[in-house]
């Protein structure tokens, strides 16, 4: 996490994820939104990509930057508890891009209670 | 939590890996013939007491683990019984080659020096760690083609996965290592006592804790016939496999430890996976819970599950607060704030994480009240949790 600006570990509440066009690592397409959790620790990124998602529909794409290790494995983990499709997953130097796809004819993010959802 | 035992264990603890005395061990801790305290080697007859105690604590062990008391050598640790069956299996096979392979869910007693010796040596293929799938066991595809690998010294398998209770395949493993010529050390730290005792294997390791033993006793087994040879000068302590003298009383109250839970283990072991089952059934009733490991073939006594969008350690604490000591892989629990190795091999949700690992009824007699009360409040420990992640956390 060298290099990176100082955050709260737990901030306070603030306007929702959006866009955030003035990053100048970012290849997506602008209406993209790309969630910046660089610098926060599990389970913060896994929230702030939850809550991005909410909201987006089918067919849409969000992108989560992070630095936190745990984010590898849970990006990904998040992806099969939720029926999502985890596209990419790119190294940029200090931190990670994660590019999440809400796959079609998916009616509710939340697998059915109790189904165990691994494969 | 003021609840306590007659042996002055919480009865709320649900995270027993090390601690849960078995009353047999503390029984012969307070009851201990002073001369058990004794140097063994002397020839004075308090002294000779203490050989004696010392080698019946050593036949009933080996005569439980299904070995010969000469193949059967006592630490400090399960760590020191690791480092040492890996130093002696390393050297004996240098001829070989250098290489190690393990799985990926091992230990970091045992990962941590074999990546390190394989960085140090340049070659980053010295060390391999077998892939598990999201059950935590091994690929036996791939482990057999690990170890035909040329160059490689031995290999090293954990019976079952202290963190998870996913047992490995152990007979295909070591039939494996068998038709290169390889040697297999177990790492039974997590089952003995628990779960019944490993086959399969050249070196075997383990610690008295998993049985309800002290701190302070580990086993190093080296099966007759297996190449093994320390790069050390020689040693006259534990058929010469040791530089550690033993504490005799802690090896006697293993002992007797031992023997109590092998004649408890079958009706332990099914009280303990019934309880387990409940746990299981509980945590997967709460939505969006990953319950993580074999949902059967596993050890009796151990279940870990990460509920998503919830704080590890804040999930600790709640329980904590409630009465219930609970272990955690979330990396946020941790010292060096990595998450569990496992979970990240299985592919297991790391956040949000809970372990449980049952101390033995015989040092817990509440534990089956216990796991009922946990269950009761596990739902709400989790959305209160949740509730309050997403409350500050949100952005």
């Amino acid at each position: 996490m060298t290099g990176m600006p100082p955050r709260e570990p737990r901030p306070g509440p603030e306007p929702g994820p959006r866009p955030r066009p003035e990053l100048e690592l970012e290849p997506e397409p602008s209406s993209e939104p790309v969630v910046d959790a660089r610098g926060l620790r599990c389970p913060l990124p896994i929230l702030r990509l939850a809550q991005a998602l909410t909201g987006q529909s089918p067919g849409s794409t969000v992108t989560l930057l992070a630095t936190d290790p745990a984010a590898r494995t849970d990006v990904a983990a998040f992806a099969r508890m939720r029926r999502l499709t985890l596209l990419e997953t790119v190294e940029r130097g200090d931190h990670t891009a994660y590019r999440v796809l809400i796959p079609d004819l998916i009616g509710s993010p939340t697998p059915p209670a109790g189904q165990p959802s691994l494969t | 939590m003021a609840n306590t035992s007659c042996d002055g264990l919480w009865a709320g603890l649900l995270d027993a890996a090390t601690g849960a005395l078995h009353p047999a061990a503390s029984a012969s801790l307070r009851e201990l013939d002073p001369s058990l305290w004794l140097e063994p080697t002397a020839l004075h007859s308090g002294s000779r007491r203490a050989r004696q105690a010392l080698d019946q604590a050593r036949e009933r062990i080996a005569h439980g683990l299904g070995v010969r008391p000469e193949e059967v050598s006592f630490t400090p640790s399960a760590a020191t019984a690791l480092r040492l069956g890996m130093a002696g299996l390393g050297y004996a096979g240098r001829r070989r080659g250098a290489r190690v392979v393990t799985s990926a869910v091992e230990r970091a007693v045992i990962l941590q020096p074999a990546r390190y010796a394989a960085a140090r040596s340049g070659d980053p293929h010295s060390h391999e760690a077998v892939p598990v799938d999201h059950l935590g066991r091994i690929d036996l595809e791939a482990w057999a083609t690990a170890v035909a690998a040329p160059g490689t010294a031995y290999a090293v398998l954990q019976s079952a996965n202290g963190e998870v209770g996913t047992r490995q395949p152990l007979e295909q493993a070591w039939a494996a290592t068998q038709a290169h010529g390889i040697p297999l050390l177990v790492d039974a730290s997590a089952s003995l006592g628990r779960d019944a005792s490993p086959e399969h294997f050249d070196v075997l390791a383990g610690d008295a804790q998993s049985w309800g033993g002290p701190p302070g006793v580990g086993v190093l087994v080296v099966r007759t016939g297996t190449r093994f040879r320390r790069d050390a000068p020689p040693s006259g302590i534990e058929q010469g496999r040791s530089d550690d003298p033993l504490v005799i009383p802690l090896v006697v109250a293993a002992a007797a430890a031992w023997d109590a839970v092998a004649q408890e283990r079958y009706n332990e072991a099914a009280a303990a996976a019934h309880l387990i089952d409940q746990i299981r059934a509980a945590a997967s009733a709460v939505p969006e819970v990953d319950v993580v490991g074999d949902p059967t073939d596993r050890l009796p006594h151990i279940v870990t599950f990460s509920a998503l969008l919830a704080d590890g350690e804040e999930l600790v604490r709640q329980f904590d607060r409630r009465g219930f000591a609970v272990g955690s892989g979330s990396a946020c629990t941790s010292s060096t704030l990595e998450p569990s190795h496992v979970l990240a091999a299985m592919g297991a949700l790391t956040h949000g994480n809970v372990r449980i690992t049952l101390p033995l009824a015989a040092a817990s007699p509440d534990r089956a009240a216990t796991v009922a009360a946990f269950c009761a409040v596990l739902p709400d420990v989790v959305a209160e949790v949740r509730a309050q992640l997403s409350a500050g956390g949100a952005s």
